[in-house]
């Protein structure tokens, strides 16, 4: 009898050490330091990306200055053209529907608005090249631009000063041709600008049993970062990891949106990178 | 001593005890615990106590940490006779299933996961009271998340409600 309650306290304490070492992982992100020091040379800043956003980084590095934000300013709204095709611009047909961008990538610039309006962040990287060798034309930042301006120029202004149009708060990577390349774009932007986090705005998992849909959205690929084939990926075609991803709700006019929180970054290799598009 | 020449009726009779029988692989008791680490290559990793209430039964409570949250679960598994292996290297088969439950704001609240699944499991034991075990934990089933009952987030892909259980563990053994 006396041996059959120790077993019984042994098992309780067992649980009690599991439950423990289980919340102690429970995927909260410590974003650590702002990066600080001169921006170095292979800084997108510097770049072609300087040069296409110079007006809305401009703003962001006066909005970081001011603020030494502890919350992400800047949202990363990567492409996706997958609709018809992998890496595919719409067909002639469908564009002279009225349809230029995917049904997938107008769901997440819909919900980046709706991110932006909420003010939860100020700036939207719009991220994207072309990448269809079969359509030069189709570059995905140029067409979710334009979308974003034609949907939402006029709720903007609604809301906003006249003087304070929704353009400058879009910035474009016309250079990105991967997941990988879309987030390193953003971070060596961000920690050029001097911040340590960023918001990134993609098709998120919908069930937390995870459907088999969900395996193949972004954001499984993206949160399931070193389950999933992104970290090998991008240690394989950039050198290094890109830091970690969290899950992060966002209050907006439609509630709490799901979006990751991205932060982390290997701020050493990200300014060693010298960027080739 | 009895002397040579003694005829043989003349000896008298000596009981000499059988040699005690070796225990059957079958009849050697099954650990008394079973802590593993384990490894869900869709979701992420854990830690699982299970507990063998009787030679053929076995229960067990498994927590797993995934981005989206932490799965909680229990399992209770028949083991029959053990077939394959030797007493130092056993080989078994467990058929059962699992109950997985998870709280959070993505499955709108709470999700339930019921699976039957098959254990497959090498326990090597160097000490019948002290081993090692590695195993695989495979099954089909279905899942439900709390949203699914809100009518407004209903996933209209009959898909959406399969749930898959892979689970690798690795472990050791205690007491018998």
């Amino acid at each position: 009898m006396r041996a059959g309650k120790s077993w019984q306290e042994n098992v309780l304490g067992l649980l009690m050490l599991l439950l423990v070492f289980c919340s102690a992982c429970d995927g909260t992100l410590d974003c650590g330091p702002m990066p600080s020091g001169p921006v170095p040379a292979a800084s997108l800043l510097d770049g072609p990306l300087g040069e296409i956003n110079r007006r809305p980084l401009a703003l962001l590095q006066r909005a970081v200055e001011r603020e030494r934000p502890s919350e992400p300013l800047l949202a990363l709204v990567p492409g996706t053209s997958e609709q018809w095709g992998h890496h595919r611009a719409p067909p002639y047909e469908v564009e002279a529907q009225g349809q230029r961008i995917s049904n997938e990538f107008r769901s997440r610039l819909d919900r980046a608005f709706r991110i932006l309006l909420s003010n939860s962040v100020q700036f939207l990287l719009l991220s994207g090249g072309a990448i269809d060798p079969s359509r030069p034309d189709y570059v995905e930042v140029e067409r979710a631009r334009e979308y974003l301006i034609a949907t939402y120029s006029a709720t903007w202004q609604s809301q906003r000063s006249t003087d304070d149009p929704l353009s400058e708060h879009l910035l474009l990577d016309p250079l990105a041709q991967s997941t990988p390349t879309n987030v390193r774009n953003a971070d060596k932007l961000a920690i050029d600008v001097g911040l340590n986090q960023i918001l990134i705005i993609t098709t998120m998992p919908e069930r937390s049993t995870l459907s088999v849909t969900d395996l193949a959205s972004q954001g499984y690929y993206l949160l399931y970062h070193s389950i999933s084939t992104f970290d090998s990926r991008s240690e394989s075609e950039l050198g290094y990891t890109l830091g970690s991803f969290g899950l992060r709700y966002v209050s907006t006019s439609e509630g709490e949106e799901p979006s990751l929180r991205h932060c982390r970054f290997d701020f050493a290799a990200l300014r060693r990178d010298e960027y080739t598009p | 001593m009895t002397p040579l020449e003694t005829p043989p009726e003349a000896i008298p009779s000596v009981a000499i005890s059988a040699p005690a029988p070796t225990p059957g692989i079958a009849s050697w008791n099954r650990p008394n615990f079973l802590i593993h680490l384990v490894a869900n290559p869709l979701y992420g990793i854990g830690a699982a106590v299970e507990h063998y209430v009787r030679p053929e039964w076995s229960t067990g409570v498994e927590f797993l940490q995934s981005p989206l949250g932490l799965f909680f679960t229990t399992k209770l598994h028949f083991w029959p006779e053990l077939r394959r292996g030797t007493m130092r290297h056993q080989f078994l088969l467990g058929v059962g299933g699992d109950v997985s439950s998870t709280f959070n704001r993505v499955a709108g609240g709470v999700a339930f996961w019921m699976a039957p699944t098959v254990d497959l499991r090498y326990l090597g034991r160097p000490l019948p009271s002290f081993g090692f075990s590695l195993g695989l934990r495979l099954g089909v089933g279905a899942a439900f998340e709390a949203k699914d009952f809100t009518g407004h987030s209903k996933p209209a892909d009959p898909l959406a409600h399969l749930a898959v259980a892979i689970c690798t563990y690795v472990g050791m053994a205690i007491g018998q």
